[in-house]
């Protein structure tokens, strides 16, 4: 079951929210160290609203987690291998974008 | 940090609400990447609703340069909560996906540019590896579309609204692994928390 929003309440420890935050395949998502700060965003008392308190509260807790530490190895050690492709193959794919879209 | 102690790390914080068996799939998935033994999720256990990074054929990609229109496969971007429709809203989302593009067809126009073999055989190796920042690679494998790659740097958009009403069907939906996987290459595409640029005003300091 997808969560419809990322909603927790106003009451409990802030890092209880973020281990239930962390441990939700949303949270995995948000742990993902570059993409933490977005997933923050959405913690709120209300969906849509959030405090200064809060997000700088929420953002520290989500760096500071054991697993965002873990998954931000991976991430970064994917990084270190990342590369692009060669020039040329790179314009024959990107000349003719269009024609590779298909139904 | 080695290989095998990153793996160690990774197998505490496995998620806990997954049952013995499912943590252990999962584990034995996440060790194998890049070749993990299977891709997307069986038709039949995939309900109707649009989750991020499910493929789908009925998007409609506008070319912004000759504002053609057209049909294409493709895969959603956009995070599943803010295209859920049955959230309240006061505006109506827009849906953000990615085209599929047959990795055959391109290895061919490769050819047809005249890229030494070794050359295309290469490239797509890497491509295959999930390698390439930019490219998110979709295996064919049971379930799921022929060899097919996603650029994450070329993107539509369309309103939610008009995909559901529209004429569709669902290509596949990733598994756990390949979802995770989705993730990292858009967050390393997209955002990079840590991308060591300061952005502090000189002025802040005196």
């Amino acid at each position: 079951m997808i969560p419809k929003f990322i909603q927790t309440s106003s009451s409990g420890s802030l890092a209880d929210r973020t281990d239930q935050l962390a441990f939700s395949a949303v949270g995995l998502a948000l742990a993902l160290a570059a993409g933490a700060g977005y997933g923050a965003l959405q913690v709120s008392s209300a969906p849509g609203t959030v405090s200064s308190q809060t997000f700088a509260q929420v953002v520290f807790q989500v760096e500071s987690h054991d697993l965002v530490r873990a998954l931000g190895s991976l991430h970064y050690r994917l990084l270190s291998r990342t590369t692009e492709l060669e020039p040329d193959a790179k314009a024959v794919l990107y000349s003719s974008l269009w024609d590779f879209y298909s139904e | 940090m080695n290989q095998a102690v990153l793996l160690e790390q990774l197998r505490i914080f496995l998620p806990k609400y997954l049952t013995p068996s499912e943590q252990k799939e999962l584990w034995e998935e996440l060790r194998a990447f890049p070749s993990p033994k299977g891709f997307y999720l069986p038709h039949a256990e995939v309900e109707p609703d649009l989750l991020q990074g499910d493929g789908w054929k009925g998007f409609i990609a506008i070319d912004v340069v000759t504002s053609q229109r057209k049909e294409t496969r493709g895969i959603i971007l956009s995070n599943s909560c803010d295209i859920d429709l049955s959230n309240d809203r006061t505006a109506l989302p827009n849906l953000i996906f990615a085209p599929l593009i047959s990795l055959a067809a391109y290895s061919a126009r490769l050819e047809a540019a005249d890229v030494e073999r070794s050359r295309i055989l290469s490239q797509l190796e890497t491509i295959r590896r999930q390698e390439v920042s930019n490219i998110f690679f979709l295996p064919s494998m049971s379930y799921g579309p022929e060899e097919s790659i996603v650029l994450l740097d070329t993107v539509h958009v369309q309103p939610v609204r008009m995909f559901v009403d529209g004429s569709r069907t669902r290509l596949f939906r990733l598994n756990q692994v390949a979802f995770y996987a989705f993730l990292i290459k858009l967050s390393i595409h997209f955002t990079r928390l840590q991308e060591g640029v300061k952005r502090f005003s000189s002025q802040a300091a005196s």
